[in-house]
């Protein structure tokens, strides 16, 4: 009987501390999306890790001349892109060759990059430290420059409960935050949790939308994830070869991962290399292209005509999601950069 | 007296645990027994050709014990960096409160899909030793540095920075020795048969996943050989 009485305590202790830990969690699945990819187990999504990871995000300190930070080509304004530039804009006012991805709902990414180069978003930082024309920083580097602020010393003790900063540690942060970048709450979310309906205009861009662009775009999240040719062709400037320079394989060459429509009308410009500044021009592109998918299979969109490009464009602006723009709690941190060191 | 006991049973488990840990050992040869590569120093390679080797590391990873076919003792850790030319890095240890009896050993050159794809790793494993792609995520298997005669690039450098985790250029290897159970093991990598291979590729810059990286990861793990006493 005391055995039992014991292992009902235990039991009741565990559920209340998955209930807390689950009450913690700044990750929450939207109704309506699948199972997310990212793999949270034994990993922490809780305010003070989240803290620490978004003033990572902010910190111009992760570039070698403390000028460029995540932020810098991933502001929360335009759904963590920039519009300043085709390309992504680094220290020393550099140029990339891609067009800096929209960040949002990346626990469902398989993979992250237009060509799917990183396999893990926990080491999807790493790329942009290290790279000569973003932040042209080393790891080490960064963890040297760390370590020396006090802010990230005690926040660092606070979330893992000692003073070791090391890269694992630095770089779960981050993604800790940005997992909880989730955009849900469009209007053409609303409308699929029956809080909302669309206007005839967007019905009609919708039903144009299921009918063409769904294949590749695929709902809940708008994109399949896939990486493939969408037709405009190579740049002579960039050469970019896309997912082939990765993959080493000749048949996925110009193939780049399919992006998210949600936000559109925020994260201009478009394409993989940002030549299209206007979402008419995307438009133009499409309207009536037969394309072939890495699949094999054939995707023909049809021929829009002007009125259905505008009813294309209502549904395509129903994906905007402002609540996720403005929300206080993925932009800068003042409380963290402000703080002062208690006596 | 309780002291003295106390003292005595102490150092018999620290004894123990000295005797049961299994310390395996990498050195860089050129091919005859006993002839160890130092870090820098010129070798001859054939009539014509020499190198000289400035940086040389690798991962060992999923090391097994076995008994009679059957697995008496993995690993914990995920992987090992392996440094032959620095005395505190050449070194593989295993430590337990009991070694078990074994008579083979399986491992790892590189490390495998699973680790490569589960995220940033601490100590020897952690990004910030130069043996992590940052632009593609994966690690480097083997990296080796230096300079040969034949080489044509500037100063007749070389750059092999071998890795890829999956896909057909996976340069992942597996190896098995039979050896009798023992606490130090010595391994001899045959570098000047590696360079052979090497020399006939002629690809002296190979820093990405790629065709050649796979075929001479392969070659890599042909000259492992146990010396043994």
């Amino acid at each position: 009987m005391k055995k039992l009485k014991f292992l009902l305590l235990l039991a009741c202790l565990s559920s209340i501390m998955g209930m807390r830990q689950l009450q913690d969690s700044l990750f929450k699945k939207p109704a309506h999306f699948p199972e997310p990819k990212y793999a949270f187990k034994g990993k922490r999504v809780d305010s003070l890790q989240v803290l620490l990871g978004r003033a990572l995000f902010y910190d111009e300190a992760l570039s070698i001349d403390f000028t460029t930070s995540c932020a810098s080509c991933h502001s929360p304004f335009s759904a963590f892109t920039h519009n300043d530039h085709e390309v992504s804009h680094g220290i020393q006012d550099r140029f990339g060759k891609r067009n800096s991805p929209a960040l949002f709902n990346l626990a469902w990414q398989p993979y992250y990059m237009w060509d799917g180069a990183i396999n893990n978003l926990d080491v999807q930082a790493l790329a942009p430290i290290n790279h000569p024309d973003e932040m042209g920083e080393s790891t080490e580097h960064v963890l040297k420059k760390i370590k020396h602020s006090w802010r990230y010393r005690s926040l660092f003790n606070k979330v893992y409960g000692d003073t070791l900063i090391n890269s694992e540690r630095m770089l779960k942060s981050i993604s800790s935050f940005l997992v909880t970048l989730v955009s849900a709450e469009s209007k053409y979310d609303r409308v699929m949790l029956k809080k909302d309906s669309f206007n005839l205009q967007e019905q009609n861009g919708y039903t144009l939308f299921k009918n063409n662009c769904n294949t590749c775009h695929t709902e809940p999240l708008f994109t399949s994830f896939n990486f493939e040719n969408n037709g405009i062709g190579m740049l002579e400037k960039y050469r970019d070869l896309g997912r082939a320079a990765i993959s080493g394989d000749p048949q996925d060459s110009l193939r780049f991962k399919v992006p998210s429509l949600r936000n559109l009308e925020f994260t201009y410009p478009y394409m993989h290399d940002g030549r299209m500044q206007k979402l008419y021009q995307v438009l133009d592109h499409y309207s009536g292209i037969t394309l072939q998918k890495a699949d094999g299979t054939k995707v023909s969109v049809q021929k829009f005509s002007p009125e259905e490009k505008v009813d294309l464009m209502a549904f395509l602006l129903a994906l905007g999601d402002r609540t996720f723009l403005y929300a206080t709690k993925n932009q800068f941190p003042k409380e963290f950069f402000f703080s002062q060191p208690m006596e | 007296m309780r002291i003295l006991f106390v003292f005595l049973f102490a150092f018999t488990l620290l004894q123990t645990k000295a005797s049961d840990s299994l310390s395996i050992a990498f050195t860089a040869s050129s091919g005859k027994p006993g002839t160890k590569i130092q870090r820098n120093q010129w070798i001859k390679t054939g009539a014509h050709d020499s190198l000289r080797i400035s940086d040389f590391r690798f991962y060992i990873s999923n090391v097994q014990l076995l008994h009679q076919g059957k697995i008496v003792l993995t690993d914990s850790l995920e992987g090992h960096l392996i440094n032959p030319f620095q005395a505190e890095q050449s070194k593989l240890m295993l430590s337990k409160p009991r070694l078990p009896e074994f008579d083979e050993i399986k491992l790892g050159i590189g490390i495998d899909s699973l680790t490569s794809v589960d995220g940033p790793k601490s100590n020897d494993l952690d990004p910030i030793h130069g043996m992590y792609w940052t632009w593609q995520s994966g690690y480097i298997n083997l990296r080796i540095e230096g300079q040969h005669s034949a080489s044509t690039l500037s100063d007749n450098e070389f750059f092999f920075h071998l890795g890829a985790y999956a896909g057909p250029f996976n340069c992942y290897q597996t190896l098995s020795f039979k050896v009798n159970a023992q606490n130090q093991l010595a391994i001899e990598i045959n570098l000047l048969d590696w360079f052979k291979e090497a020399e006939q590729i002629k690809v002296w810059k190979i820093m990405s996943p790629r065709r050649e990286a796979a075929q001479l990861s392969k070659t890599f793990a042909r000259a492992f050989r146990v010396i043994q006493p």
